[in-house]
């Protein structure tokens, strides 16, 4: 009995007093910080909320949004996507490309004097090791896109690279803006870490092999990330620049704004929920911008099941889709309607001409055309979000279409599971909501995923199994034509029967809200990028 | 006592094979795709199949099931879909995070629970055991995340006394890792910046945590303290002459001290599940935090391997407690 018990009683006495003491510590324990240790020191550091720890920081093999600021900094590609609104393709590692009168060789001459963080030249030959890895290793989205175009990469001169692709391919400059896949490494470096073959995979996680005005010095994994400037960068350190960068991800909206509101935090990219955004923006120090995104909401039809297969039921139901009224009591005016099948700012973007409205007398008219007067049930899923939107939005139109003899059976999914559903169309729901953001700047990356219907789920996003001949070929005619005009001018016809078929409703383009200190300066909001991205190179503090 | 350890050690493999049984079944019986999130929506078959190989999940399920629970007993346990790491090197980063806030948690109940369990005990219907029953009631009435939310708005977000989330300041370098308990580390390396860093960081989630498990402490023990200073050995030992101090540490908190033992084995396992939401309150990058990530990106693998450690440290401490009783009270023969 003794051994234990008496250890217990003086815990008893002494408990309280030491507990408490040794948790309030004291300010003469502060002490010396690593911030002493960093390059440009007199420049402050910024502090930026990303939204969530990234997985793999791997630049061919990263697809989430929250490697974006790292991914997009410390690597360079061969272009960029620029453009707050609309979209332009400048160059980057990339001083001017060409391509044959057949689209199907396009010619890039690279800037000189660029190096790698490891001191290596960024030559033909980096370029060339860094499209055979995304091709060896398979993994990242590009590799979904690019090897399915492109034959093989040459480098004939170390300023010159080659593509050669299968067909000719309309989207092929702007997929190579995607910051996904792109990123140029250092083959000494990915070469020094590989490891039974892998290509530096594992090394590569949560390490850095690119020429990039960022160097990645530091992941704490479930922390924070940390970059400094790399100094031997090509457009040099002139003018002004922050010194350091930390990503953060709290994973409360409340932790965000309270360290924003506090002067912690230097800015937020969409990581507070709405209401925290809408809030902050009233405080004296913090400014909130708020730009189009190009991130597009819609509402999938099965087209296989039931009354669905009836073009005529579909449109009837587009007609009863109240969207003034969901923008502005469910989204509190965070978004604006779809002017066409696809977002508008990118090269391929077709209004459609004439909208679906909120109309129940000609949804009711459609119906009965249809064969359906009395109506029919539908089982309508969502996936739940950090917030109710989908919820609410689906209530809403569940009342409204309850008068034309539609009953909606409402069911929450997780994502996991809507992707699982969607491997099929029987096990698909009837109804379900959806979205998407384009990886590259152009629609037609939407059109081919989701209107194609020679290739269906899982290898591709045409979770409504629409199936319309005309429309396969025209996408066909138009991603092989080397012109832009006459490939927009396909992409155009194969939009208009789209819309009138009606395989979706498509609801809104959202909102993205960054909210920043007021002494941060040099911020422009990337349409194709999004919130999560930031050019850090062009960011100042003070 | 030799008995024991064995029946319960067998008892921790029927409870770890059950678990990996449930887990396994309810995460397969799931319709998600974990393949269909890594992929991507465009990906090939061929890319589809390779992901599918690369986890093992090309396999029939019990083939699945065996080859699991084989890397398992070899320590290997699984590669995370998300981070694409091996799911090991991921809990070892986060799980002495959790560790390390749900000891000082713990640190609270014990070090300001008992005392003030046992004085409000001692003296009951004073001004002190009147303040501690109310503040047992609000800790055990009180949610933990809007607790959690209120400490940051004032001592934070008011002012400004204490951080608001996080283990370390951002210019804080964290200390060597030899446990990976920041506060344990500093020490041992003589870090004292680190080690006022990581304490400060330390006041809000462990007072948050502690709270209500607290509360409970408090009531229990001075329930039990009452109970025990109304038996007639105690008035026996007091007639006798025994001093006050002796009365107290030999008659009656060695008696009343064992419902609180009970008591705190079991919120060893409280705290651990409560540090899901506290950490996520505080952005703490524990393994609340990560099982948090690893649900929200079904995945699956590093799921079935949070659960199965956690419940086998929860067994492991009932064990441990079960022995402390035997120690605390002689009458209690071990079964």
């Amino acid at each position: 009995m003794k051994p234990i018990a008496r250890p217990l009683l003086r815990l008893v006495e002494l408990g309280a007093s030491v507990t408490l003491a040794a948790l309030l510590s004291t300010p003469a324990l502060q002490g010396p910080s690593i911030a002493q240790a960093r390059p440009l020191a007199d420049n402050p550091p910024l502090v930026v909320d990303i939204g969530g720890e990234p997985g793999s920081l791997d630049p061919q093999i990263n697809y989430d949004s929250s490697g974006f600021l790292v991914l997009g900094n410390v690597y360079d590609g061969l272009v960029r996507a620029v453009g707050e609104r609309t979209v332009t393709i400048v160059p980057d590692l990339a001083t001017s490309w060409t391509h044959s009168p057949d689209g199907k060789t396009w010619t890039f001459t690279l800037r000189s004097g660029v190096t790698f963080h490891d001191g290596t030249p960024v030559d033909a030959a980096a370029v060339k090791f860094t499209w055979d890895r995304l091709f060896k290793l398979d993994q990242g989205a590009a590799s979904d896109w690019i090897p399915a175009y492109v034959k093989d990469v040459q480098a004939p001169s170390p300023n010159t690279v080659v593509f050669h692709l299968k067909v000719a391919w309309s989207s092929f400059l702007s997929s190579l803006s995607s910051i996904w896949g792109t990123g140029i490494v250092s083959p000494k470096t990915v070469l020094a870490h590989q490891v039974n073959g892998d290509l530096g995979q594992k090394w590569l996680n949560d390490h850095d092999a690119g020429s990039g005005p960022w160097m990645l010095t530091q992941w704490v994994h479930g922390q924070k990330i940390v970059l400094d400037p790399y100094p031997k960068y090509w457009k040099g350190w002139s003018g002004q620049h922050v010194g350091r960068v930390i990503e953060q991800w709290p994973a409360a909206s409340s932790t965000q704004r309270l360290a924003l509101e506090h002067g912690d935090l230097d800015m937020d990219l969409a990581g507070m929920s709405i209401p925290d955004f809408l809030a902050v923006g009233h405080d004296s120090g913090i400014v909130v911008r708020r730009y189009v995104s190009q991130n597009l909401n819609d509402i999938l039809f099965n087209c296989t099941h039931g009354p669905l297969q009836n073009r005529l039921v579909r449109q009837a139901l587009s007609y009863s889709f109240d969207y003034d009224t969901m923008i502005k009591a469910v989204l509190k005016g965070q978004g604006s309607r779809m002017l066409g099948i696809g977002p508008t700012g990118f090269i391929n973007f077709v209004p459609a001409k004439h909208l679906y409205t909120y109309d129940l007398t000609k949804a009711a008219a459609l119906l009965k055309q249809a064969g359906y007067p009395n109506g029919f049930s539908l089982d309508v899923a969502f996936v739940q979000g950090g917030d109710t939107r989908n919820l609410e939005m689906a209530q809403i139109w569940q009342a409204d279409a309850l008068p034309l003899g539609i009953r909606m059976n409402l069911r929450v999914l997780t994502q996991a599971e809507n992707i699982a559903l969607s491997h099929s169309p029987k096990t698909e729901p009837d109804v379900f909501f959806g979205g998407w953001t384009m990886d590259y700047a152009d629609d037609a990356q939407w059109y081919w995923i989701t209107y194609y219907s020679k290739i269906l789920p899982p290898y591709n996003s045409n979770n409504m199994y629409y199936k319309n001949s005309r429309v396969n070929a025209l996408l066909e005619q138009a991603a092989a034509t080397p012109d832009p005009a006459k490939a927009k001018a396909l992409y155009a016809q194969m939009a208009d029967i789209v819309y009138n078929d009606a395989p979706n409703i498509w609801t809104y383009q959202g909102y993205d809200n960054v909210a920043l200190r007021t002494n941060i300066h040099g911020y422009r909001y990337n349409f194709l990028y999004t919130a999560p991205y930031l050019d850090l190179y062009a960011l100042s503090k003070g | 006592m030799t008995v024991f350890l064995v029946r319960r050690l067998g008892f921790l493999l029927f409870v770890v094979f059950g678990v990996s049984i449930i887990t396994f079944v309810i995460s397969h019986l799931v319709p998600a795709d974990p393949v269909g999130l890594v992929a991507g929506k465009e990906a090939s078959p061929a890319k589809l199949a390779l992901i599918r190989h690369t986890y093992g999940l090309d396999q029939p399920l019990p083939v699945q099931y065996v080859a699991y629970m084989g890397h398992l007993l070899r320590g290997d346990l699984g590669l995370s879909t998300f981070s694409r790491r091996p799911v090991l090197d991921d809990f070892l980063d986060y799980f002495p995070a959790t560790v390390e806030l749900t000891l000082f948690s713990m640190l609270l109940c014990v070090g300001v629970g008992l005392p003030l369990g046992v004085y409000s005990g001692l003296q009951p219907r004073g001004w002190l055991d009147h303040l501690t029953r109310i503040i047992s009631v609000a800790g055990t009435a009180m949610p933990l995340f809007w607790f959690g939310l209120l400490l940051q708005l004032f001592f934070y977000g008011q002012l400004g006394w204490l951080p608001e989330a996080g283990r370390l300041g951002l210019m804080q370098a964290a200390p060597r890792r030899i446990t990976g308990l920041f506060t344990l580390d500093s020490l041992l390396t003589l870090n004292l910046p680190a080690l006022g860093d990581s304490l400060k960081h330390l006041v809000l989630p462990s007072i948050t945590l502690a709270i209500s498990s607290l509360a409970l402490v408090v009531r229990v023990t001075r329930a039990s303290v009452l109970d025990v200073v109304s038996q007639d050995y105690v008035r026996t030992a007091r007639a006798k002459g025994v001093p006050r101090r002796a009365l107290i540490r030999r008659h009656i908190l060695r008696n009343a001290l064992i419902p609180t033992t009970t008591l705190l084995g079991l919120q060893v396992g409280n705290l651990l599940s409560g540090a899901f939401l506290v950490e996520v309150v505080f952005s703490w990058p524990g393994i609340g935090l990560y099982s948090t990530n690893t649900i929200r990106n079904f995945d699956y693998q590093a799921i079935m391997s949070i659960t199965i450690i956690v419940a086998v440290i929860y067994s492991l401490v009932n064990t441990v407690i079960d022995l402390v009783y035997t120690q605390l009270d002689p009458r209690i023969e071990l079964g």
